[in-house]
């Protein structure tokens, strides 16, 4: 007893010790202390079971949802399980492990269970009938697999462990993608389990070159990576390139992969995201097929893509799945949305208040009648409107969804008509921001739309200090940082500058699919060829 | 960090130090939008201006009372101002207004007679000029008091100034606008024109109503109807509207789909009258030199469509077409007479860009001959008009639709 206690306050001690340092985070001491810990996790289990459970428990300590169930296998050799409630499927527990080893003691010949060599052959061969099983010789793989939801079972002689994979936690259900919803196309969307992920595109690339390598990252939450790629398609530079950059990262905890895309980017201070990200399966294949490389991050259901241009930000799912002819023109319709949402507003305020001359007559006259008791200059009435649009976003989307809709309705009202009439701002001031805020939303891609917001008032206070030469200053800025930035080595403006006319057939337009011969060039660097040449349909001979 | 922190100063320095100085909201701004200068009687040059009031417009949506709009007047205003310049009198005006003129918007440029006979060179330098110039504003000249013309009545136009510029750019009469009027001024050969502006009644009486008459006031209404002519910038006369009509054949400009020829057909085939619409119109100038005799030639060519006929031909009968053709033909060759008759002997000024084709034929001879004297020559010049008119189609109705079959003239 004493004993015991003297091994598990020297446990509590040291961890908190190390957490101690890791908190204050100096060098030289804290890997001292980590040297510690790991050579007392990782001591062999002792033959001992009361050591083990004492190590354990010192371990666990105030866990009210780790489970240490002790048991005897045949007459009188103690056994202990350990798991975590919740993450385990506990009905299982109970039929496949539990209940054969207590039943099996009765039966046997109490020797040969002695015998520390085949104690784990025969449990594993002859008791415990679960599919999944591994065995641990260390306290550090009892913890983590304990951790992870598998079952750990001690036995008293055995001095290892066996680990019986029965993970099962509620997850979310397969639903629609909330934030890439299509028209036509396939309607599921990724879930928040790393396994259901990677099924769901495992179904629609069936085949072996497709890889999907595991990898832990966060000190805290281990949380598994998969890199996902099309082995043959896709350059192995830059898996290696995305292995490196991730194996990198040393942080306690990985919540969305957000933390991975902000960890791993090329230029850090940009404003554009240089990674897309999505929550649906087709679009994570469609990207392996073009020599991209996925990230999936277990517990949440956005998968990275990376390299990921510009131009790629205008190419939504539905563009593959509906006719080729009015996707083309939707997506013509998106670039000049493009243009509307990021210069729209500073183009008013610089026509406006500098270059009066160029608004056509008529409207230059009714603009004038319109402006009359406006309080405000024009920039900072556009920069009001701006902002109160931006809030009245944010607003819907962080509000409940019943008092969402109420937002949006008084929001619309206040700055549609009560703002007008009260003289607050002009009517072509609120058409133009109304325009914009649509025009921000038809980029299919979020995190680019957010970058075309923030660029946009950029513009806006240019245009209100310089006129339209300082918006043209301000467009010349952007277009040379785009041009400057690379995304995973990929230029960011590819495939049009450096120009790539064979890839042009989906950057502007989308071509019929029996046009689209080859996979573009800027990603990928080997079997080019997508199809066969001659697969446009035609009338039989 | 230290060269971002320089970079970021000189930035926020050059943004902040040099923005915003030329920053003027639109409330702020008198948009004029249509500009007149005369000469006044002691030797001082008058600008007025016509605003548009912008709280008088009318716009939707707006919560202003609402008043004002619709009976036009209103809704403009013309404030005037004379001076020793024309920029004396602008900066004048600019102290009466408490908004900062914008020149940029004016539709048309309206100078009186009087300025116009002693030279219109240094208003259009002032026009032009600055880069708030619109070369695209019509430039139009009248014997009419300027601030009765821009005072005047809108017609269903919002103001004076849409009027006049959807009337020049109708076509019908000479529409020239600044930009044409500096070019012929400054072009070889050619001696510029622009539209006159008259004052006519708003309708025709139809019957005399003495009553009716003394208690509405008449109401009357400003077209461009003639054309002023000058020698360089200087005006020397006048012509009609018929005249333009001819002028405007022999430069080329009638315009398709708007020009009109009318017909009288002779009282041996049986009198009444015939109404065709231009569809296409080409005319081509061909100097000539025989023998040290300079001859224009100048071909036009037309393709018209019967519009209306109440004479007794019959339109099935391809001679009679033929005949509809050559009669057309005479009426085109009538009007460019007239309008050669006044140009030449009367005013004796080349707008026809005569002096232009033979510069662009015979090179040499215009320099060492005709250059100096053109003035002279023009006068003088023989001039032999061709024209073809082509009639390719009558319209649904052969005949006209009152004759009977007997009374066609076959």
């Amino acid at each position: 007893m004493r004993r015991k206690q003297t091994i598990g306050t020297k446990i509590k001690k040291l961890l908190q010790k190390i957490i101690e340092n890791i908190m204050q985070a100096s060098d030289e001491t804290e890997s001292e202390f980590i040297e510690q810990s790991q050579s007392m996790m990782k001591q062999r289990i002792s033959q001992n079971l009361e050591d083990n459970e004492a190590f354990l428990k010192n371990i666990f300590d105030k866990s009210s949802d780790i489970i240490f169930r002790n048991f005897q296998v045949g007459k009188n050799q103690a056994g202990l399980l350990i798991f975590i409630d919740g993450l385990t499927n506990s009905e299982a527990v109970n039929s496949d492990v539990l209940r054969p080893l207590i039943q099996y003691g009765n039966s046997a010949n109490q020797e040969e269970i002695l015998k520390e060599s085949n104690i784990k052959n025969i449990l594993q061969n002859q008791v415990i009938t679960t599919a999944q099983l591994s065995g641990g010789k260390t306290n550090e793989e009892v913890v983590k697999s304990v951790l992870t939801g598998d079952v750990a079972i001690l036995v008293d002689g055995m001095g290892q462990a066996i680990f019986a994979s029965m993970r099962q936690w509620d997850k979310r259900s397969v639903e629609e993608p909330q934030v890439e919803p299509v028209i036509r196309g396939p309607r599921e969307g990724f879930t928040e389990s790393l396994r259901t992920n990677t099924s769901m595109v495992r179904r629609r690339l069936k085949t072996p070159t497709l890889k999907t390598e595991l990898m832990k990252v966060g000190r805290l939450s281990q949380t598994d990576v998969v890199i996902i790629y099309l082995t043959g398609i896709c350059d192995e530079k830059l898996v290696d390139e995305i292995r490196k950059r991730i194996s990198r990262i040393d942080i306690d905890v990985i919540l969305d992969s957000g933390y991975i895309e902000e960890l791993i980017e090329d230029n850090p201070s940009s404003v554009f995201p240089q990674l897309a990200h999505t929550e649906r399966p087709d679009k994570l294949a469609s990207s392996l097929l073009e020599g991209q490389v996925g990230i999936m991050v277990d517990n949440t259901p956005f998968a990275l893509i990376a390299p990921h241009p510009f131009f790629r930000m205008m190419q939504a799912p539905d563009d593959y799945y509906e006719r080729a002819l009015g996707m083309s023109l939707i997506r013509l319709l998106r670039y000049v949305f493009l243009f509307i949402a990021l210069l729209m507003p500073a183009v008013y305020i610089a026509l406006s208040t500098f270059h009066q001359g160029m608004i056509p007559t008529e409207l230059l006259l009714s603009m004038a009648a319109s402006r009359e008791n406006i309080p405000f200059p024009a920039f900072i009435e556009a920069m009001i409107m701006e902002i109160f649009f931006e809030a009245l976003r944010e607003a819907g989307v962080r509000l409940p969804r019943p008092v969402g809709q109420t937002v949006s309705i008084v929001g619309a009202l206040v700055i549609g008509q009560a703002a007008i009439q009260a003289g607050i701002v002009s009517a072509p001031m609120v058409i133009t921001v109304s325009i914009t805020g649509i025009a921000s939303f038809t980029v299919p891609q979020f995190n680019q739309a957010i970058a075309i917001r923030v660029l946009r008032f950029m513009l806006m206070i240019l245009a209100g200090m310089l006129g339209l030469y300082g918006v043209f200053m301000g467009f010349l800025v952007i277009l040379i940082h785009m041009a400057s930035l690379r995304s995973f080595g990929v230029p960011y403006l590819s495939p049009i500058a450096p120009l790539e006319l064979s890839s042009l057939k989906d950057v502007f337009i989308r071509v019929p699919w029996w046009a689209m011969v080859t996979r573009p060039g800027f990603t990928v660097s080997e079997d080019i060829k997508r199809m066969k040449d001659s697969l446009r349909p035609r009338p039989p001979k | 960090m230290k060269k971002i922190g320089i970079l970021l100063l000189v930035i926020m320095n050059a943004v902040l130090l040099s923005g915003c100085w030329d920053r003027v909201e639109i409330n702020d701004i008198a948009i004029v939008i249509a500009v007149g200068v005369d000469k006044m009687d002691n030797g001082d040059i008058c600008l007025s201006l016509l605003l548009p009031v912008p709280k008088k417009l009318s716009s939707s949506g707006s919560g202003s009372s609402g008043g004002g709009g619709g009976e036009g007047n209103g809704s403009t205003l013309v404030i005037s101002e004379s001076g020793k310049s024309i920029m004396d009198a602008y900066r004048k005006l600019q102290g009466k207004l408490p908004r900062e003129i914008l020149f940029s918007h004016i539709r048309f440029i309206i100078i009186g007679e009087k300025l116009a006979q002693e030279g219109v060179a240094g208003v259009l330098d002032f026009f032009s000029r600055p880069r708030q110039s619109n070369l695209r504003a019509h430039i139009l000249f009248t014997r009419e008091n300027i601030d009765e013309v821009l005072g005047g009545e809108p017609g269903i136009e919002q103001s004076v100034a849409e009027m006049i510029r959807e009337e020049g750019e109708m076509g019908i009469g000479a529409g020239i606008d600044l930009k044409d009027f500096i070019n012929m001024l400054n072009e070889e050969g050619v001696n510029p024109w622009a539209g006159q502006l008259v004052k006519l009644p708003l309708a025709v009486e139809t019957k005399k109503n003495e009553k009716t008459e003394a208690s509405k006031p008449k109401k009357s209404y400003f077209s461009i109807r003639g054309a002023a002519v000058f020698d360089k910038d200087k005006l020397v006369g006048w012509i009609n509207y018929d005249e333009v009509r001819g002028v405007l054949w022999l430069r080329d400009e009638v315009k398709r789909g708007v020009g009109a020829v009318n017909v009288d057909v002779p009282e041996e085939k049986g009198g009444g009258k015939m109404g065709m619409r231009i569809l296409e119109a080409k005319t081509r100038l061909q100097p000539k030199i025989n023998e040290d005799v300079l001859t224009i030639h100048v071909y036009i060519e037309a393709t018209t469509v019967i519009y209306d006929n109440s004479s007794k031909l019959d339109l099935s009968d391809p001679k009679i077409i033929y005949d509809a053709e050559k009669m057309a033909e005479n009426r085109i060759k009538g009007r460019t007479q007239s309008a050669l008759d006044k140009l030449q002997k009367q005013l004796q000024s080349d707008v026809l860009g005569f002096g232009t084709a033979v510069y662009r034929e015979y090179p040499k001879e215009w320099r060492e001959k005709y250059k100096d004297n053109w003035h002279e020559e023009f006068p003088e010049l023989n001039v032999e008009v061709a024209c073809k008119v082509s009639i390719p189609r009558v319209g649904f109705v052969t005949n006209s639709l009152t004759r009977k079959e007997d009374e066609i003239i076959k």
